[in-house]
């Protein structure tokens, strides 16, 4: 598996699993084919034997193996997460959906301890079993979460506040499948559950990670401006449906046509919050110079991340590879 | 600064409230309680008019809290009538619950898709977001029962970053069968009076309520000829990295929260004139609160008055922190501390000065705003008098 990891980079570690599979390899060419109809794309769920998780939600699980696999893909040791250095930022549109219903609805089979039902236990759990004590945030912002998380931690890295931050975000939708589907109008299928987590670090170049946000034509001459700087290597369109992507995906054709462009939806399907993470992670992998755009939509509203490519290609042990 | 709240709608209401010692504690009486131990809470009976037009509002109890809010917040900062061409204007809501009002009522009526699409945790932020015609961002937060404080801190970033000329931050949560439900099952309500940092608390109780704040940087709400209600100058959230419900016995994270808040702002224990603190009247968090606040500040913090005001409204979970940290500007503008209620015995491990009985005269210029939930949140505001 590649990774970007090195203690020059800012994006020291990462992992990725999605309903396709572990690893941004996993990723099918077009997920609307793969899914061959389906609605939802769910993650197996993990076996845990941990037993202080005996209560947690899937999503709980799902989110503490994340975080040990990002590890496990980078230099970063479980003892240097542990403490006040390290930052949590959390985001999702829809995992605490599955607990909140069943506990409204009282689902004898799922019994949900109450506190499961708030959306900060997904990264509470993480917190206790790595030992965090650092900087702590749960974004819900919709499909912009994850745009929203990444700038939050370079924020924080920024400022001094952390030395290390992970940025963590889960989908999940099977549990929920008919609610999604009744709000249909909202999400193009395939709904594809996913989690990532990404390891950042402090870097020079920090400073220009540049987070912006605006409503309807506001968003789009705010997306245009970023648009027109010269740094601007790719756009990464991270669109939770396929008229936004279109909208936007042929205003780019028209005004920029050499940059190129990554439909994350194309990739993975529609994974909100997830989709941003990995955008960036299939950016950083075509080892490209300057900044990329990242971009989403939830609703009215626009957001735009300017994130510096500063990570070298690396194999999964930190060494370099060729080309 | 706009406030709902069990005991005042309005700032000025919710100010009277405060110094009075006006507890909003009632019987629950908007949803069937015949099944739960506890059926109290600080409810808000019904909404007072106070918008001026007829626009029709959201069925999202929440977002109708967050709109009435709003408009108090944003006429009080004069932003009302500048046109939104002028201004980017951001919202940052933090919630403990979200849209979880319209979850039940899509139960209720499974038909009304409009209350599926409110459902979420961002649903009453993009209401809001609507009726001002938000220019901006638009953001949704949860640190659970602190996120009153964390999206004022996020609302600072998001002038700092540029992103935002102006931005409307608080908290807002309702009471519901859900929350009423699970707090019931975990035990922690009590049938007893709130007694923060008495000996004999045994419990909490929930309430509903919405508070907002209008931040801007202070040269551009001068340059409008408005004058500034008070400062931000220091924020902070961290984890507890401890447990999933209770506080971590040694109060890692409070502590990391307020010491971050500090360095943040650049201020010293020496300075700090008040705290207003979580407080909810559970044995854990009052005691692990005051050790945090002795360790942090060390002798200071036995020279300063410490208030809790979850005895007037009960919990009221995301929003409580905000409608705190309004109390706390309010503190400062009218030279006095709102009392704890019902405070009458002291405990020996909480050895602080709580201002029992009733209002303090006392100008407090540096306030600290703590705050606590669920899954280890912890956070800190430093905030100055204008």
């Amino acid at each position: 598996m590649t990774v970007f990891a090195t203690s020059a980079t800012m994006v020291r570690g990462s992992s990725v699993t999605t309903g396709w599979g572990p690893g941004l390899q996993s990723l099918p060419v077009d997920a609307h084919m793969a899914a061959d109809g389906c609605r939802v794309v769910p993650i197996a769920t993990p076996v845990c034997h941990d037993e202080r998780l005996r209560r947690a939600t899937r999503e709980c699980v799902l989110a503490v193996v994340a975080v040990e696999q990002a590890l496990a893909n980078s230099t970063v040791t479980r003892s240097e997460l542990a403490g006040p250095r390290t930052a949590l930022i959390y985001a999702s549109a829809s995992a605490y959906a599955a607990a909140n219903w069943a506990f409204l609805v009282e689902d004898k089979e799922q019994t949900v301890f109450f506190p499961y039902t708030a959306a900060s236990a997904v990264p509470g759990e993480v917190t206790i079993q790595f030992g965090i004590t650092g900087p702590y945030l749960s974004l819900l912002s919709g499909a912009n979460a994850g745009i929203e998380a990444l700038w939050q931690a370079a924020m924080l890295l920024a400022s001094d506040q952390c030395d290390r931050a992970l940025v963590l975000g889960v989908e999940t939708f099977a549990a929920c499948e008919d609610l999604f589907t009744a709000g249909r109008w909202l999400l193009d299928a395939p709904l594809v559950e996913a989690v990532t987590c990404l390891i950042l670090e402090r870097h020079a170049l920090l400073g220009e990670v540049d987070y912006s946000a605006g409503s309807s034509e506001d968003g789009l001459t705010m997306i245009d401006a970023r648009l027109e700087s010269q740094t601007t290597a790719a756009v990464s369109l991270c669109l939770p449906t396929a008229g936004d992507t279109h909208h936007i995906g042929q205003r780019l054709q028209d005004r920029w046509p050499d940059l190129p462009v990554t439909v994350v939806s194309n990739r993975v399907g529609t994974c909100l919050a997830c989709t941003p993470l990995i955008g960036l992670l299939l950016s950083l992998a075509e080892a490209r110079h300057g900044h990329v755009l990242l971009i989403s939509r939830w609703w009215d509203v626009w957001s735009v991340l300017r994130w510096p490519l500063v990570a070298d290609r690396l194999s999964s042990r930190g060494e370099r590879k060729d080309g | 600064m706009g406030v709902i709240s069990p005991i005042g709608q309005g700032v000025e209401a919710y100010w009277a409230g405060l110094l009075q010692g006006v507890s909003g504690i009632t019987s629950i009486e908007r949803f069937p309680t015949h099944d739960m131990r506890v059926a109290r809470g600080g409810e808000i009976k019904h909404l007072l008019g106070m918008l001026p037009d007829n626009r029709p509002l959201p069925a999202c109890r929440a977002a109708q809290f967050l709109i009435h809010a709003a408009h108090e917040a944003m006429g009080m900062a004069r932003l009302d009538d500048v046109p939104a061409t002028n201004q980017r204007l951001a919202v940052v809501v933090g919630s403990a619950l979200g849209g979880i009002g319209e979850a039940e009522r899509f139960l209720d009526q499974p038909q009304n898709l409009h209350a599926l699409a409110g459902a979420p945790y961002d649903g009453p932020t993009r209401h809001l977001a609507r009726w001002l015609g938000v220019t901006g961002p638009v953001v949704t937060l949860s640190t659970a029962c602190a996120s009153g404080v964390t999206s004022l801190g996020v609302g600072a970033d998001l002038l700092r970053a540029g992103a935002a000329t102006a931005v409307v931050a608080g908290g807002v949560d309702i009471l519901c069968r859900f929350v009423m439900h699970g707090f019931n099952r975990l035990r922690s309500l009590t049938r007893d009076e709130v007694r923060p940092f008495d000996r004999r608390r045994n419990g909490l109780l929930l309430g509903e309520g919405a508070g907002l704040v209008v931040m801007e940087r202070a040269a551009a709400a001068r340059q409008r000829g408005v004058e500034p209600l008070g400062f931000l100058l220091g924020y902070a959230s961290c984890a507890d990295g401890s447990h999933i419900t209770a506080p971590d016995p040694q109060g890692r994270g409070l502590e990391q929260a307020m010491r971050l808040a500090m360095r943040n702002a650049g201020i010293s224990g020496e300075a700090v004139d008040f705290i207003s603190a979580h407080g909810t009247g559970t044995p854990a968090n009052d005691r692990v609160e005051t050790q945090v606040f002795k360790r942090v500040l060390g002798q200071r913090a036995y020279a300063i008055p410490v208030n809790s005001l979850k005895a007037h409204m009960g919990h009221t979970m995301g929003a409580a922190a905000t409608l705190e940290t309004i109390m706390c500007l309010l503190a400062w503008r009218h030279g006095q501390v709102p009392p704890t209620l019902n405070y009458g015995e002291p405990d020996p491990i909480c050895d602080l000065d709580y201002v029992p009985g009733q209002a303090r005269a006392y100008r407090p210029r540096l306030s600290l705003k703590t705050a606590a939930g669920f899954a280890g949140c912890n956070a800190c505001l430093v905030l100055a008098g204008a």
